[in-house]
């Protein structure tokens, strides 16, 4: 059976047609989840943000299928809601790590929009795991908690150059490793 | 001159440059590479989808088995809802901006010492077409979602793991043929002077039915700021007259909102109002 597109879906749950939430929760339910529970650690939140997540999919009409894939979509909007949850938690009023830096906007496509979610988990893992424990840790710590390089040393425990350079020879290795991956497929 | 950088010194600012942890130096060293060798703009690209790709890498977790059905519960008691209340929106908004109030909720507001705006999620008219001097003595209580979506897509831009602009502009005249489904000139745009924080982008936006733009600044002290300029009919928005809608929110975020005839203007960022409030001087005498 052909494979109903994202953004078709998106539009019935736009007209009211509760069917199209269900399949879209039953190929990214598991993946707006798994963010969540990396990010806040309970179950019963990382439900509630999970459920918060697809109704305002419903609700905002925010999603805009020409600027990128709604798995992308759904990532950026999950992990940004765990981190203001994070900070709202947060007793010390620390500012976030601020992502200010920029993005040409031309091609939100993924290179990898052709291979299935099962697919790019296994190849992501992978890369993934040819990172240094410690790159790994940093990169995670940014991403899902939203922390500053700075927070990450004083918790780590280790000079903020140090922390700085784990980061952004992580995010290198990780692009790496990616590519070769990609080549054997 | 400073010697010219290797390779991977530039690739690994590069990474930093994704990873938001520049230094002012580093930011400074990067933004004349960029200006020396625009094709870095495709690095920057491939990195950031790089590093969008995380969560692929999570150990996959099954949320229970109970959460689909509340999901959809949950989704249809929304819609129900919402065609219950359809017919007070509607009459409560011959403006076209969905100004409708909902979450706002804690934000306190003050109009430049005229009133003070307490938002609460009670649902009352916006009072739009009253003069100021009525709108002062009322106080009125009302939250708009056009505040809270412009507070949400602040806060997300922020957090965008592909970054807060959806282009890069190196001088302010590229910025209207960058722009997708609004139209302005350079003269209309919320431009801050140079010296007060460095421009780093544009991007499109749509709140509710109006479309408009977001230009990202970054202040010294790693602090960034957002400048919409949304299209407008007139009946749209109050007429604030000379005056500027201040709000804090409690976690820190300020927002200023003025209007000239043909747009609203807004600046968003955590930043005290006092600051918050030169800025919005600084854009409109610009």
């Amino acid at each position: 059976m052909e494979r109903e597109a994202d953004g078709t879906l998106v539009a019935r749950l736009w007209e009211g047609d509760l069917s199209a939430l269900g399949v879209l929760y039953d190929r990214y339910g598991s993946l707006v989840y798994g963010i969540a529970m990396k990010g806040l650690r309970r179950i019963g939140e990382a439900e509630d943000l999970t459920q918060e997540v697809f109704l305002s999919l419903m609700r905002t009409r925010s999603y805009r299928p020409h600027r990128g894939s709604l798995a992308s979509y759904l990532t950026t909007v999950t992990r940004s809601r765990v981190i203001d949850r994070l900070r709202a938690q947060s007793t010390q009023k620390k500012y976030l790590n601020q992502w200010h830096h920029n993005q040409s906007g031309v091609d939100s496509v993924t290179p990898m929009k052709h291979i299935t979610q099962q697919e790019q988990r296994a190849l992501v893992r992978a890369a993934l795991a040819t990172l240094k424990a410690q790159q790994r840790e940093v990169l995670e710590l940014s991403y899902y908690e939203g922390q500053s390089q700075r927070d990450i040393a004083e918790r780590l425990g280790v000079p903020l150059g140090t922390v700085k350079s784990w980061a952004r020879r992580g995010l290198l290795q990780l692009r790496k490793q990616l590519d070769v991956l990609r080549e054997d497929l | 001159m400073p010697r010219p950088l290797s390779p991977q010194e530039i690739q690994e600012l590069i990474a930093g440059y994704v990873l938001g942890d520049l230094s002012s130096a580093e930011a400074e060293e990067f933004r004349s590479l960029l200006l020396q060798l625009p094709e870095l703009q495709a690095e920057v690209t491939s990195l950031q989808e790089v590093l969008a790709m995380m969560p692929y890498g999570l150990d996959e977790a099954d949320p229970e088995d109970g959460l689909r059905s509340q999901i959809l519960s949950a989704a249809q008691a929304e819609l129900s809802q919402r065609v219950s209340v359809s017919p007070l929106t509607s009459r409560r908004f011959q403006l076209r901006l969905p100004w409708a109030m909902t979450t706002a909720a804690a934000a306190v507001a003050i109009v430049s010492g005229l009133a003070t705006l307490h938002l609460s999620d009670q649902v009352r008219s916006l009072q739009a077409q009253r003069p100021q001097s009525e709108l002062a003595q009322t106080d009125i209580t009302q939250t708009w979602s056009g505040l809270s979506q412009l507070l949400q897509d602040h806060q997300q831009s922020l957090v965008n793991p592909k970054g807060p602009v959806d282009f890069v502009v190196q001088k302010p005249a590229d910025i209207p043929s960058l722009l997708q489904g609004f139209q302005t000139t350079v003269a209309a745009l919320p431009l801050l002077p140079a010296k007060q924080g460095m421009l780093l982008g544009g991007s499109n936006c749509q709140l509710g039915d109006n479309p408009g733009l977001r230009l990202t600044y970054q202040l010294p002290m790693d602090k960034t700021v957002s400048a919409y300029q949304l299209a407008l009919a007139d009946e749209e928005f109050p007429e604030l007259q000379s005056a500027q809608l201040t709000l804090q929110q409690p976690d820190g975020t300020g927002i200023v909102l003025w209007r000239d005839d043909d747009y609203l203007y807004a600046v968003v960022a955590d930043l005290p109002t006092t600051e918050l409030q030169t800025l919005a001087y600084a854009i409109e005498g610009s």
